[in-house]
């Protein structure tokens, strides 16, 4: 593991700041709270990539290239962070936004025409 | 030589000039999970046309092998509130033209209609359903309870996706985990996000 400790203190506390403040599900239907607090789970306790592998692949998944298995994706992405290959900031999610308008609903319809 | 599909998007998003965490912002994901399908060679066809409708992009003349999905037919819309009801309209039929779409304003009608299919003729059955979660009578939850013990779609045809103004954490993880369910999607539900799903059509 390349991160110190206050690393690992500050990376925490912008996951669980990010907890309270992102976009709750992605535009593929994914529960952004629910990745992060697997990356928060993994980066607290240091899990290794074995336990990450144990926990979150089901055969045939140990092909590593399943990405459709997002809990897996999130959990190895938090453990590559440790092992220092990115900033904390990619891991982050977008923060939520404010409502839509009808714009950008049905751009270009007039709904009261319909 | 196999194509790496990753790889063709990202040359994509170069050339029109995007970065990874302009597709992260319009997908609401990290820019290391945009990395990731960045990097991978057998990107699927969702995160494909997720990504094709966040840049305005149609990869179908570099991946036309990838776009195999067939164009729906039929499509039933499961939901009390008819003004929602109507955006799903016209967005479908904005995105796919004409086609057969079906409107039950509660679970319990849309699980007899589906019943009387099954014993006339299952070859009318929908190709999609847009399920809403809160409904009289007979709500999302109890639909698809009543979908799965009376085995209505024993060939898994059917394409259920759940349309909620539910921002419950709950209600997500219950969606994304039950096995009859292919997606959560918030309401109101944008033309973008139709194009992402029927990519092919």
């Amino acid at each position: 593991m390349i991160r110190n400790s206050q690393e690992i203190i500050e990376a925490v506390r912008l996951l669980k700041n990010n907890l309270e403040t992102c976009q709750p599900v992605s535009a593929l239907g994914v529960d952004n709270r629910r990745q992060i607090m697997i990356m928060i789970e993994v980066i607290s306790v240091g899990c290794t990539q074995n336990w990450i592998d144990n926990k979150y692949l089901t055969f045939p998944q140990n092909m590593r290239e399943k990405l459709d298995n997002t809990e897996w994706r999130s959990a190895t992405d938090a453990r590559e962070w440790l092992d220092g290959l990115f900033d904390i900031d990619d891991l982050l999610y977008p923060d939520a936004v404010s409502q839509k308008s009808w714009a950008t609903v049905l751009p270009g319809v007039d709904i009261r025409k319909q | 030589m196999d194509k790496h599909y990753g790889h063709i998007v990202a040359n994509i998003l170069t050339k029109n000039g995007y970065l990874i965490s302009d597709v992260a912002r319009k997908l609401k994901v990290n820019t290391k999970t945009v990395h990731n399908w960045l990097q991978t060679k057998n990107l699927n066809v969702t995160v494909i046309s997720s990504i094709g409708s966040a840049i305005d992009y149609d990869f179908r003349s570099q991946l036309p092998e990838v776009f195999v999905n067939k164009r729906p037919s039929k499509i039933f819309i499961v939901d009390d509130a008819e003004l929602d009801s109507v955006i799903v309209k016209i967005g479908l039929k904005q995105v796919l033209g004409n086609l057969d779409i079906e409107v039950f304003n509660n679970g319990d009608a849309a699980i007899n209609k589906l019943l009387e299919i099954s014993i006339n003729d299952p070859s009318l059955f929908p190709d999609y359903i847009f399920l809403d979660l809160n409904m009289p009578i007979m709500g999302g939850w109890e639909f698809l309870e009543a979908y799965h013990q009376l085995d209505i779609d024993p060939q898994n045809k059917i394409r259920i996706f759940i349309l909620s103004s539910s921002i419950s954490s709950s209600d997500v993880f219950r969606a994304i985990s039950n096995p009859l369910i292919s997606t959560f999607l918030s309401k109101p539900i944008e033309l973008k996000t139709i194009r992402s799903i029927f990519c092919g059509a």
